[in-house]
């Protein structure tokens, strides 16, 4: 078996669940440090494709390499170097912001976890509601906690599935630029509908339809010209 | 063992919070117990085979409550979905809850038994209490057979976490398992509460500790394979 020099790579990858194929051979590569959006509309298996790569669910066949570690039989390898931010907090509502932190924290053994509690909810500007149940806080508050307890250990690799669904701007505008300034050092896969913040932090394209990746580019193409690409592309009828 | 810990700590604090699982618990074994000092015409002096088979059904049906509520209580936000994310043992995440389970099991059990003694043994002639006798066998054999069903319906209930019938699911394909295990320790009650000398049951009582151990053992090697996909 060969490994990847990619960050990520997907050979062939297939899913289905019982008789609907939801993933049919999906060739993908990420580079280290690269920058991957996928766009696509709903149903089209982007969720889905995250959720193999961080090792949720198994794959129906084909490959998948993340950091070099295969995510049928490496897994906790992997899960040690990955982030996950999904449009769904996944929190504890009866834990504080603290705890939450806490307690996701323990399990990656972050050194020092307490100062790194403290220094990862001021960059998310929440340190003020560290004592507040989760329960407490609003949607957007919650998003950007669920961000603070992604980074908490450092990944290296990135999947954020939807992020920016249901972040008020000022949410929008932390998770940017949190972003932003980690694509020196991180590899880092989008799934989104929106073209805008999509496009503005990528290095790289795709496109996921009805299971199958109709385009990709190593080239980050303008916005226009996207638009155009991908109502072409789609066949689906809900395109953007 | 400090991510089983770290689980079950997690867990109380939750519940402490939440206050749904144990409170259900309480009111419905009293409930339970009433119900069948009831059926018993009020009498309390119940032979005592009858009496170990109540105490046992009432901690089933109220720990079934509990173990439904445990998994449900995860299921709230997908919060297990991003605990699965991490790199803890799948192992350690079951023995994790299996321990918070029990021990919240074992303290709604502890708050009825004073209860089951005054609805059911309070006048019982062929019972004889003593500290070493009864009462610390008998509690010894609440904890073993409280881990064995314990053991099986946190397994399952993570397993009817994905399913859409999870309430019903869960004692469907816990009932028929937990037989032996029900069995042997209604038989070890009935012989503790009829003065038996401890050589008289010692035999079922290695038979409930085998389960447990068998259980235990199983239940934390299949959980990585029963959780498989449920992230999703």
């Amino acid at each position: 078996m060969q490994r990847s020099a990619f960050a990520i790579e997907t050979r062939g990858l297939e899913k289905q669940f019982g008789f609907f194929p939801v993933l049919m051979g999906i060739d993908l590569t990420v580079s280290q440090g690269g920058f991957l959006t996928i766009f696509g509309p709903n149903g089209a298996g982007k969720s889905t494709l995250l959720s193999i790569l961080s090792t949720f669910i198994k794959p129906g066949g084909g490959e998948a390499f993340v950091a070099g570690f295969d995510v049928s039989r490496e897994k906790q390898q992997i899960r040690k170097l990955i982030g996950f931010i999904s449009h769904n907090t996944m929190l504890y509502e009866n834990l504080t912001a603290w705890e939450n932190l806490e307690f996701i924290g323990a399990f990656y053994d972050v050194p020092d976890i307490k100062n790194r509690c403290s220094d990862i909810l001021e960059r998310v500007e929440l340190y003020a509601k560290k004592d507040a149940l989760v329960s407490t806080l609003s949607f957007g508050t919650r998003q950007r906690l669920a961000i603070a307890r992604t980074l908490l250990h450092d990944p290296q690799i990135l999947f954020l599935d939807e992020p920016y669904s249901g972040l008020d701007y000022g949410g929008a505008a932390i998770l940017t630029s949190i972003l932003g300034s980690m694509k020196a050092d991180k590899t880092v896969v989008m799934t989104t509908h929106n073209v805008y913040e999509g496009l503005s932090l990528c290095d790289e394209v795709a496109i996921l339809d009805q299971g199958e990746v109709v385009y990709a580019s190593a080239q980050k193409p303008a916005r226009e010209e996207f638009q155009d690409i991908y109502m072409s592309c789609v066949r689906s009828g809900d395109g953007q | 063992m400090r991510n089983i810990l770290l689980i079950f700590r997690k867990d109380f604090l939750v519940e402490w919070r939440s206050k749904q699982i144990f409170p259900t618990m309480f009111v419905f074994s009293l409930l339970l117990l009433l119900v069948f000092n009831v059926a018993f015409e009020f009498r309390s002096d119940v032979d005592s085979r009858a009496v170990s088979a109540v105490i046992w059904i009432t901690f089933i049906f109220s720990g079934l409550l509990a173990l439904g509520r445990s998994f449900s209580l995860e299921k709230e936000n997908n919060a297990f979905a991003f605990l699965l994310l991490t790199p803890v043992s799948r192992s350690y995440i079951y023995l994790g809850k299996l321990l918070s389970n029990v021990v919240m099991v074992l303290l709604s059990e502890l708050f009825i038994l004073p209860l089951f003694l005054l609805f059911f043994l309070f006048d019982a002639s062929g019972v004889s209490f003593s500290l070493t006798g009864t009462v610390l066998p008998f509690l010894g054999v609440v904890f073993l057979g409280t881990i064995g069903f314990v053991s099986l319906g946190t397994f399952f209930s993570s397993m009817a976490l994905n399913t859409k019938l999870r309430d019903m699911m869960l004692p469907l394909l816990v009932f028929p398992l937990i037989i032996p295990v029900v069995i042997t320790s209604v038989g070890i009650c009935s012989s503790i509460l009829e003065g038996r000398p401890p050589d008289y049951y010692s035999f079922s009582l290695q038979v409930l500790v085998s389960f447990d151990i068998i259980f235990i053992l199983l239940c934390s090697l299949l959980f990585e394979y029963l959780i498989e996909d449920s992230g999703d």
